[in-house]
């Protein structure tokens, strides 16, 4: 191989497929590379449940084989990737980041993993997550039989949930990308405190099927990366219909495309976005629109819909959480959780009415056409992606900045209505630790995304950056 | 909560259950002040099944 082996695990995907195309590097030498890495250092991070070697092995070896034959299967061929653990894959541990499901073996894969195995990637890790991806309501980062996933820019820090694995695991160049999952924030946050690219597709883009459930209406699974050029190459990848999962649509999503629009961009800011939060994320807001401002208009002091997005959210995900782990709350053994606040976190929810829950779903559909309607005059909404940076491991969420208490975020209220959002990284704050930007679309308009954060990774250099790793 | 699952929770346990049953109920009120007709259906849809024929 010929780049320096630290260059090597900061390299994004299609840099390093330019490698495996030229045959300065092999799979195989990729997969081995990153194997290493992730043994080597996962632990470090509480990034990763399960070593995939022998399998990663196997795959590299027959993409080396169609490599050296001449059939190419597209960016992603020869290039290693890691998925959250909440993604079933045939015969390895899937564990949900959960004690009671850690012997939990699947027969089959995820449609996801069978369709980055068809575009020739080669799973090489399960990544650690938050127990249950969160549902049960989890207050603070000790909440996996993994331990708290850890920032690599400072692994006092917490790397954001539900999907720190993956966050951790791009950020310390553990794996060129990785897959996470978003019901309400789970790709987002772990992107801005690791310092990576992550992007949520429109909830049915991509196919759950395989994927632990918590929420049926609104989980969504995404990519996370060092590049929003990374994350459109590996989006390209996994959407599309998939009869075994009837969320799904026929619509997929194609990429890279040429062309775009000429003309300049039109982004929005809400009112209120940076008011109250850490003044490092405020600053680090404030320069990134002013790098925008030479491609883009930017209209501020935008008014987001004034709807009770947080409720719906809560009551949407706590009664379809509960739904889904029944058999956990029946037999009890959700005491079993890491987090003391998840083992009777799921008991609430049973006393939620099918009257609540349905007005909820009722609200949702009001709420996602006024949504589009105050996203339709812009190509895009920009916010900070959390009010502050990553939270200290040895603090509960609520105690770790009690003085933040402001900022529009957009998490909740895009995750209900089920549109797109990506977050790049957009500078440094408290302790070293990363800033995240965030782009909010309406449905379906993932290209726009892509190109935008590109946009801005074309003018900057923080998803360059290399955190401290040994 | 205490009939159906009682012998497995404690006291403690019980008491953060009412509390964030509580909390909900605070505010589930947002939910009914969003003004909806009978028309406005829940935001999913049931399709009706048919296997293969064979």
């Amino acid at each position: 191989m010929s780049a320096g082996s630290d260059d090597l695990a900061f390299l994004p995907v299609a840099e390093l497929g330019a490698l495996l195309r030229r045959r300065r590097a092999s799979a195989t030498e990729l997969a081995g590379y990153f194997l290493d890495r992730l043994e080597r250092l996962g632990p470090s991070y509480n990034a990763i449940t399960y070593v995939t070697r022998e399998r990663a092995l196997v795959e590299a070896a027959q993409a080396d084989r169609e490599i050296r034959a001449g059939r190419w299967r597209g960016p992603l061929h020869g290039i290693p990737y890691g998925v959250k653990d909440l993604l079933a894959t045939k015969g390895d541990e899937t564990t949900w980041g959960a004690e009671p499901y850690r012997d939990q073996v699947f027969d089959a894969d995820a449609t996801v993993v069978t369709r980055l195995r068809n575009a020739g990637a080669v799973l090489v890790a399960k990544l650690a997550m938050v127990e249950l991806a969160g549902g049960m309501g989890y207050r603070q980062a000790n909440a996996s039989f993994t331990g708290p996933g850890k920032t690599p820019w400072n692994p006092d820090y917490w790397s954001g949930g539900s999907s720190a694995g993956p966050g951790a695991a791009v950020a310390a160049g553990l794996v060129p990308f990785a897959i996470g999952s978003e019901t309400s924030g789970s790709i987002l946050t772990p992107a801005a405190y690791c310092g990576v690219t992550g992007l949520r597709p429109t909830y049915g883009l991509v196919s759950r099927h395989g994927a632990m459930a918590l929420s049926w209406t609104m989980d969504k699974l995404g990519p996370m990366a060092r590049t929003a050029h990374d994350c459109g190459l590996v989006l390209a990848a996994i959407a599309g219909r998939d009869p075994a999962d009837p969320s799904s649509l026929e619509r997929g999503f194609r990429y890279p495309v040429s062309g775009g629009p000429r003309r300049r961009w039109r982004i929005a800011v809400p009112q209120g976005a940076t008011d109250g939060i850490q003044a490092e994320v405020a600053a680090n807001f404030a320069a990134a629109l002013d790098r925008l401002r030479t491609a883009a208009v930017v209209v501020m002091d935008v008014a987001v819909p004034d709807l009770p997005f947080g409720v719906v959210a809560g009551t949407i995900i706590a009664a379809e959480g509960a739904s889904a782990f029944d058999d956990l709350l029946e037999s009890g053994r959700i005491r079993d959780l890491t987090a003391p606040e998840d083992r009777i976190g799921g008991y609430p929810a049973l006393a939620i009415p099918a009257r609540d829950y349905l007005r909820a779903m009722r609200v949702r559909r009001l709420m996602a056409q006024t949504y589009d309607d105050f996203l339709k005059p812009f190509d895009a909404v920009a916010t900070p992606t959390r009010a502050t940076v990553a939270s200290p491991l040895d603090k509960a969420f609520r105690d770790a900045y009690p003085d933040v208490k402001g900022g529009v975020s957009l998490i909740g209220s895009s995750n209900v209505v089920g549109v797109p959002g990506i977050s790049v990284p957009n500078g440094f704050g408290l302790n070293g630790l990363p800033t995240g930007l965030s782009f909010v679309t309406r449905a379906f308009d993932e290209l726009k995304l892509v190109r935008l954060a590109r946009l801005y990774q074309s003018r900057t250099d923080w998803h360059r950056q290399r955190p401290p790793v040994p | 909560m205490r009939l159906r699952y009682g012998d497995r929770l404690s006291d403690d346990d019980l008491r953060a259950i009412t509390q964030a049953i509580h909390s909900r109920l605070q505010n589930v009120d947002q939910l009914y002040k969003v003004a909806l007709t009978n028309a406005d259906e829940p935001a999913f849809v049931f399709a009706a099944y048919r296997g293969t024929e064979r």
